[in-house]
């Protein structure tokens, strides 16, 4: 029990450990898986953009040095020009130097002068007139002060041409280093995006050239290229103003919207950038599908080991459900059988169960104080080695005769058939043995003990003091009865006195006949019939005889017999026969007081589906009411209360005890005022003789 | 006990350790026989050695080292006795009782309480 009591505490604590260890797994795994995918995938993004960055960086690299070699290019033009105009003045032949391939005229449009005042004066192309270039900013910037440095001008749509061109110029000047006008150079920014159509950014890739001053002199964007874009919001000019020359960047395209990977690169010795980017989706394009592959098997990798969690889970309840269930079955079969043990051991009566194997699985305390024999020493001895023990204990005259031979109940029935013994032990203990052949496998024999030492005991005393009263009591009756049958003889006895003395004869032999079936009923009770002495009787031959015996009644006539041809016979005590007819019929003839005619019928009768024997003894009497008809057979019981009738009223018991001690019934129909019939069903014997009158 | 040795032909010995019982037999019998009555079975077959009753009326059940059917044994088990109509008298009425009366030899067997009547009409039916 206390045992029980831990356990059942413990489990639950075990199970819900078992459940947590399971979940904290569970839940461990999937970040691992999480934080994995993860890794992977920024690692892969990294490594993806880190080789984009790369490839961008290579790319300005050399548009970078393209932009360099094309204005450094063109910086040498103007260098030259400025020259031979410092040296031939206005006579310098422009053409003539792009004619002679001095000059090349494929990447610059146009090569110019501008005077002091700011007329266009010389040109290596062919000039209408002079114009008036002073408000350009190519020229503007010139005026003040020699920076030194080539000026490189916004992109301009030509008003004429209806071209882009930017323009390049220095500043001339004189000798004494007054301004004396600017070359200037326009070169074709087509120049720029042709270049950069050529790069390989991908389909919606950008590749410019930009300005310090944050404005595009060229710029390609996917398939489309543009000229004088402003962008000088962008922070990379803050950040190229603090001195970083290169650098990457993602930004989502104020022109398109779309994200792109940039790099940009500023070209040494000019104020200008060179800018690649490249479009994030397409970089990353090969990088998403991987991710989508790999997002998609970690989510079914979860899943999975959600699913087996789960079902772990849902398998470990289910264990503990019926794990449960079966621990209660199993308390409560544990409960029972302590119960029955403890019934069993606070019995009076001994009992000892035999297991599959015939051999003995339990003794209670109750049979070891009986027997004197230990209960434990019992424990697995076959039935043999019992009987053997048990027939030790016992007086040579009750022995225990063997569990073998002990009488089996029927099947249907149930009932247990009995057996004394006797235990040699002073004083004498007398046990009855019965044996119940139990109905399942596990114990198929039970003994069964029970000490009847009192109770026969009882019963002997009962019957021994009833003879012995009854016989003490004889002797005082014959005196009484003697003396006052003698004293009625007397002729010379006065009427009233004879009245008197008859009442006390007659009362005096009630009370004999009272003794004689005190004595009979005692003697019955206590022999059982042992003494009965059995020989097959001829019913017809009885009660021919019985009928012609009978003392009738003065007036009365004798019973009239219905018999049927065909011996019936039966085995019994002939005497004891006679005494249950003798009893009944004087019955039928003092509740009949009035008359009428007492009939005796014997036939064959079907008891219970068995074929019985019965004699019917039927009156025309004052009969009985139903409860006096419940108490015939109560002894002393006596239906008249009259006094009238005389009679001991242990008749009918007495024929009771008799017929049952012959296996055979006795019943009584009865109405008030109509009559009494009884039936006394004897079982007949197959091998009677064939006694006929 | 009258005219002792004068008609020991026709004594009638009463034998019962109850007096009240001879009284009501010598009684009865004593108008027309001559009556011996013993209390003790030794006394009874001390009477019949001497006086060889024609009938003797026994009770069965007696206190004392002989019994009435011990009594009976010894009659019949003599020759010169064996002819003595017996009468048993006793307060053991069953059927077996009787049985084993007369398988001893007894006559009749008069179960207590009996007629005086019926057994004065059975002792005339023997002394004729």
């Amino acid at each position: 029990m206390k045992r029980g009591m831990k356990f059942w505490s413990e489990s639950p604590n075990r199970d819900a450990r078992i459940l947590l260890i399971l979940w904290v797994t569970t839940a461990l795994l999937l970040l691992v898986t999480v934080l994995h995918v993860y890794s992977l995938e920024k690692g892969d993004r990294l490594r993806v953009l880190a080789a984009a960055d790369r490839d961008l960086s290579n790319l300005t690299r050399v548009s970078q040095e393209h932009a360099s070699r094309t204005f450094r290019s063109a910086d040498q033009v103007i260098r030259f020009v400025r020259s031979r105009y410092l040296a031939e003045g206005s006579k310098l032949n422009l053409y003539d130097l792009t004619a002679r391939g001095v000059i090349d005229s494929q990447i610059f449009n146009q090569v110019g002068l501008i005077d002091e005042k700011g007329i266009y004066i010389l040109s290596n192309l062919p000039m209408v007139e002079k114009v008036d270039l002073s408000d350009r900013d190519h020229f503007k910037v010139h005026i003040a002060r020699d920076t030194g440095e080539m000026f490189v001008s916004k992109p301009v749509l030509g008003r004429a041409s209806g071209k882009w061109s930017i323009q390049l110029s220095r500043r001339i000047n004189r000798a004494d280093g007054s301004f004396a006008g600017v070359v200037v150079v326009s070169i074709d920014p087509g120049y720029f995006t042709r270049f950069y159509a050529d790069l390989d950014l991908g389909a919606k890739g950008m590749a410019a050239l930009y300005g310090m001053d944050g404005i595009a002199r060229a710029r390609m964007v996917g398939e489309v290229a543009d000229f004088g874009a402003k962008a000088d919001k962008s922070p990379v000019f803050s950040l190229l103003d603090g001195g970083v020359q290169s650098g990457s960047y993602t930004q989502s395209s104020v022109v398109d919207g779309i994200e792109r990977l940039y790099f940009y690169r500023k070209v040494p010795g000019f104020s200008l950038v060179v800018f690649a980017g490249t479009e994030l989706r397409y970089l990353l394009a090969g990088h998403v599908a991987a991710r989508d592959a790999l997002y998609l098997q970690s989510l079914l990798l979860s899943v999975v080991i959600l699913f087996l969690s789960t079902s772990l889970t849902y398998y470990l309840q289910k264990i503990r459900k019926e794990t449960a269930s079966r621990r209660l079955a199993q308390q409560q079969n544990q409960e029972r059988t302590l119960q029955l043990s403890a019934i069993f051991s606070m019995s009076p009566d001994g009992f000892v169960s035999f297991d599959e194997s015939r051999r003995i699985k339990y003794v209670n305390p109750s049979f070891g104080r009986m027997t004197d024999l230990d209960p434990e020493g019992l424990q697995g001895l076959d039935e043999a080695d019992f009987s053997a023990r048990l027939a030790a204990q016992c007086v040579s005259g009750a022995r225990f005769k063997g569990v073998g031979k002990l009488s089996v109940p029927g099947p249907s029935d149930g009932s247990m058939e009995l057996d004394i013994i006797e235990v040699a032990a002073t004083p004498k203990r007398l046990l009855q043995v019965g044996t119940l052949q139990g109905d399942t496998a596990s114990v198929p024999l039970i003994l069964y003990f029970r000490d009847v030492t009192q109770e026969i005991e009882v019963g002997r005393m009962k019957s021994e003091f009833l003879s012995t009263a009854a016989h003490e009591l004889r002797t005082p009756m014959a005196s009484i009865y003697g003396f006052v049958e003698i004293v009625l003889a007397d002729p010379d006895l006065s009427d009233t006195h004879r009245e008197y003395l008859e009442i006390a004869y007659r009362q005096a032999q009630v009370m004999a006949h009272i003794l004689n079936d005190l004595l009979d009923l005692a003697r019955i009770e206590e022999r059982q019939g042992s003494d009965f002495h059995y020989t097959p009787v001829n019913l017809q031959d009885l009660l021919h005889s019985v009928v012609k015996a009978l003392p009738i009644p003065e007036g009365r006539d004798r019973p009239g017999l219905d018999m049927p041809v065909r011996p019936l016979v039966v085995s019994a005590d002939e005497g004891k026969l006679r005494q249950v007819m003798v009893n009944i019929l004087s019955n039928a003839y003092k509740f009949s007081p009035d008359g009428g005619s007492v009939a005796v019928a014997l036939e064959v009768q079907q008891l219970d589906g068995v074929c019985m024997a019965c004699i019917q003894v039927a009156d025309q009497g004052i009969g009985m009411s139903a409860q006096q008809l419940a108490q015939v057979f109560t002894r002393f019981y006596r239906a008249d209360a009259s006094g009238r009738i005389s009679g001991t009223g242990l008749g009918m018991s007495i024929v009771k005890e008799i017929v049952n001690l012959h296996h055979g019934q006795v019943s009584i129909a009865s109405n008030l005022g109509t009559g009494t019939r009884v039936n006394v069903f004897l079982p007949p014997t197959t091998t009677g003789t064939a006694n006929i009158d | 006990m009258s005219t002792l040795g004068q008609k020991e032909m026709n004594y009638v010995l009463i034998v019962d350790d109850h007096a009240d019982i001879r009284r009501l037999l010598s009684i009865t019998l004593g108008r027309q026989f001559d009556i011996l009555e013993a209390d003790t079975g030794t006394a009874a077959l001390e009477a019949i050695r001497r006086y060889r009753p024609k009938l003797v009326l026994l009770d069965v059940m007696m206190p004392g080292e002989v019994d009435g059917l011990q009594v009976l044994d010894v009659i019949k088990a003599d020759p010169a006795t064996r002819d003595t109509v017996v009468g048993m008298v006793t307060a053991r009425g069953q059927q077996s009782d009787s049985e084993l009366g007369r398988e001893r030899g007894a006559d009749a067997y008069f179960v207590k309480p009996f007629s005086p009547l019926q057994v004065v009409s059975w002792v005339r039916g023997h002394m004729k």
